[in-house]
């Protein structure tokens, strides 16, 4: 009897401490260094992860697993699918098993994302890429993976710099999926654009063209009301929008509402920043546009009206017979969205591969 | 077996105990006092995104989203001095934090009434004015517009003059359809009170009085149209009740 009293009493004393974890001190041999985001004027707070604080040794961690395939089975890696010219993204559509053609989305200030996926169903960053490990995209066998990691002649060392883990071996599955995600999310979050020839013309570095001065007329006014969803300094409003691309909704094309099951949902898609929309194409969520003049068109004259919740921004009585733009306005738009690249940050060195 | 009793017992005891510093004692407040925003519409409760309410000029229609800033939130003292309690606040009615205004060490006192005003006083209606936040981004009415930020953003659906489902939004803003806001109350603030109010706003009241709004004839959308916008100002005097 006594036994099984102090046995109890172990459990519970090994209970209590364990239920105050949280308030233990890393060790001292912990080395990962904090990162600080270089958050750039005029930008909101970043949406950083508690669980998942950034530090030097992630990010370089994250860097090395962005581009090595050494994660699957099928010689892919991230960028495989997002490449640097193409802003992060690219142009094959991507084939899901449900049969449905996705735009790859590309990868610009996702620190700042409140939600992932055209449809919003991930809500956190840091669990986003968790399905990269299954068979639609590196296809992972999980033990080879960990006997790699433990062989290779410097992830070890990374994972005790950034994770203070001293044998990758001793982790779950889960949790070493979870801190390879996290490494890479911590080196996502420093990948910044914020010096497109809009930023510079908005600092005074340079001067907008009379062609594009018109076509940010006709964006941030009234004239063609894109503001409303890709706003400054964002160009996103990272809100679920109808902009009326279909009239009869089927399939993929139900956006959110395959998350939410909210018929107010349907035909809604997370508004993606035009950031480097240049470098993006095709565009929507189904690549349907293969031109930044096809998505003008679009809003000009092709606009579902009868889309169920189709937004009322893009229902209101001026816009009845679609925007109006001259030729030349049309241009001038797609001159100005070409203002939103960011040519140094597709050839910033910190985000390329460090192989 | 009595001391393993005993033990179980304590358990529990010793696990609140042990993570006492997660839950910090909460801070006595003085002088306090709270204004909860509520929302109806013609006495009927808020609820997103469901087609049932019915405005003056007969619409029927529904909500999707109400967002507005409230500016230079004033309590009014008897002797009609008064006590500025916030520079300026955004409402989200579906965010039940941003609706719960708590306001400290307020002075006491004999007062009258609450005076704000619904959107932003002129000196912070200026682009790039408030700290940037997602909401305040959101907010943003674009410097080729005038600048500064949208009052008011209230969406939703409506069934047209065919009965068929249409979005409308209200987007207001620009310093001329700032909308003044006195509501008399009479309270008196003691050391250590603690006052709490309810703001309730009657949606209905942006589409009649004096003006009737109907989705029909005016439109479904007035940011930008001055004729439209000044229609809603001047409806929006009454929305509030205290
Ligand atoms: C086989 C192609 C492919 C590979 C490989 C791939 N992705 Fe993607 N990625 C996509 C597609 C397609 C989407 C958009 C999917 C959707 O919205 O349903 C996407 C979306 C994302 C998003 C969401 C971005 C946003 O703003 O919503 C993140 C984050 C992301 N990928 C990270 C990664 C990371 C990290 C890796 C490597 C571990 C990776 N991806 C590998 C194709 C790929
Ligand atoms: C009511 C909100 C709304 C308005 C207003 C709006 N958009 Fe969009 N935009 C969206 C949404 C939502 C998507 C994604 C739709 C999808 O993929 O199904 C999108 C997609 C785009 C894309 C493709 C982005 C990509 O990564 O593929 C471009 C380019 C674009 N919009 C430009 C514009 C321009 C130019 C205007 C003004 C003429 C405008 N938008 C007005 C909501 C809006
Ligand atoms: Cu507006």
């Amino acid at each position: 009897m006594k036994r099984y009293i102090i046995v109890v009493f172990i459990v519970v004393v090994f209970a209590i401490l364990y239920s105050c974890k949280k308030d233990t001190t890393l060790p001292a041999d912990f080395k990962a260094t904090p990162y600080t985001l270089k958050i750039p004027a005029r930008f909101p707070a970043p949406i950083i992860a508690i669980d998942n604080p950034m530090t030097e040794e992630g990010i370089k961690l994250g860097r090395m697993f962005y581009y090595d395939p050494i994660l699957s089975t099928n010689g892919k890696s991230c960028v495989t699918c997002h490449f640097r010219e193409n802003s992060y993204s690219s142009a094959p559509l991507f084939l899901a098993s449900n049969g449905a053609k996705i735009s790859v989305i590309p990868h610009i200030n996702l620190a700042w994302n409140p939600d992932f996926l055209w449809d919003g169903s991930e809500p956190t960053l840091d669990r986003e890429p968790l399905a990269d490990f299954g068979p639609e995209f590196f296809n992972t066998n999980m033990s080879e993976l960990i006997q790699k990691l433990k062989n290779h002649p410097k992830y070890p060392i990374l994972f005790k710099q950034a994770f203070n883990i001293d044998d990758i071996a001793t982790l779950s599955e889960k949790d070493l999926q979870l801190k390879i995600v996290y490494a890479i999310t911590q080196f996502l979050r420093t990948m910044i654009s914020a010096d497109s020839k809009y930023d510079k013309m908005l600092k005074r570095q340079v001067n907008f063209t009379p062609e594009e001065m018109d076509g940010m007329q006709t964006f941030m006014t009234e004239r063609g009301d894109c503001f409303h969803c890709h706003g400054d300094p964002l160009m996103t409003s990272n809100t679920f929008n109808n902009n009326g691309l279909d009239s009869v909704l089927t399939g993929s094309n139900l956006g959110r509402y395959l998350v939410t099951l909210n018929d107010f949902d349907k035909g809604k898609f997370s508004s993606p920043t035009l950031r480097n929309i240049e470098l993006t194409a095709p565009f929507m969520h189904d690549g349907r546009f293969t031109t930044l003049e096809e998505v003008v068109e679009f809003y000009n004259s092709g606009v579902n009206w009868n889309s169920p919740n189709i937004d009322p921004i893009m229902t209101k009585p001026a816009k009845k017979y679609g925007l109006g733009l001259s030729t030349t306005q049309k241009a001038n738009l797609v001159k100005f969205l070409k203002t939103l690249t960011d040519t140094a940050y597709i050839n910033n060195k910190d985000f390329m591969s460090p192989f | 077996m009595k001391a393993l009793c005993y033990l179980l017992f304590f358990i529990p005891f010793l696990f609140t105990l042990s993570c006492k510093k997660d839950t910090p004692l909460p801070q006595p407040k003085v002088n306090e006092l709270q204004l909860s925003i509520q929302y109806n519409i013609d006495n009927v409760s808020y609820v997103t995104n469901i087609n049932k309410y019915v405005n003056q000029a007969g619409n029927h229609f529904s909500i999707s989203r109400v967002s507005y800033y409230l500016s230079q939130i004033k309590l009014i003292k008897s002797d009609n001095s008064s006590v500025l309690v916030k520079e300026y606040q955004y409402v989200d009615a579906d965010n039940t934090s941003s609706n719960k205004l708590i306001f400290n060490s307020i002075p006491i006192g004999d007062y009258i009434g609450i005076k704000f005003n619904i959107g932003l006083d002129s000196l912070h209606n200026i682009s790039d004015a408030l700290p940037t936040t997602m909401e305040n981004i959101n907010m943003a009415w674009p410097q080729m517009m005038g600048g500064g930020y949208h009052f008011l953003k209230m969406e939703g659906n409506f069934l047209d003059s065919l009965g068929q489902s249409f979005g409308y939004a209200m987007h207001l803003g620009t310093n001329v359809c700032l909308i003044p806001i006195m509501l008399n109350k009479k309270f008196t603030v003691s050391a250590d009170s603690k006052l709490s109010f309810n703001l309730v706003m009657n949606i209905n009241e942006w589409y009649k009085n004096p003006n009737i709004f109907d989705f029909n004839k005016d439109g479904n959308y007035i940011m930008g149209n001055m004729m439209l916008m000044k229609k809603i100002t001047e409806n929006g005097i009454d929305v509030f009740t205290l």
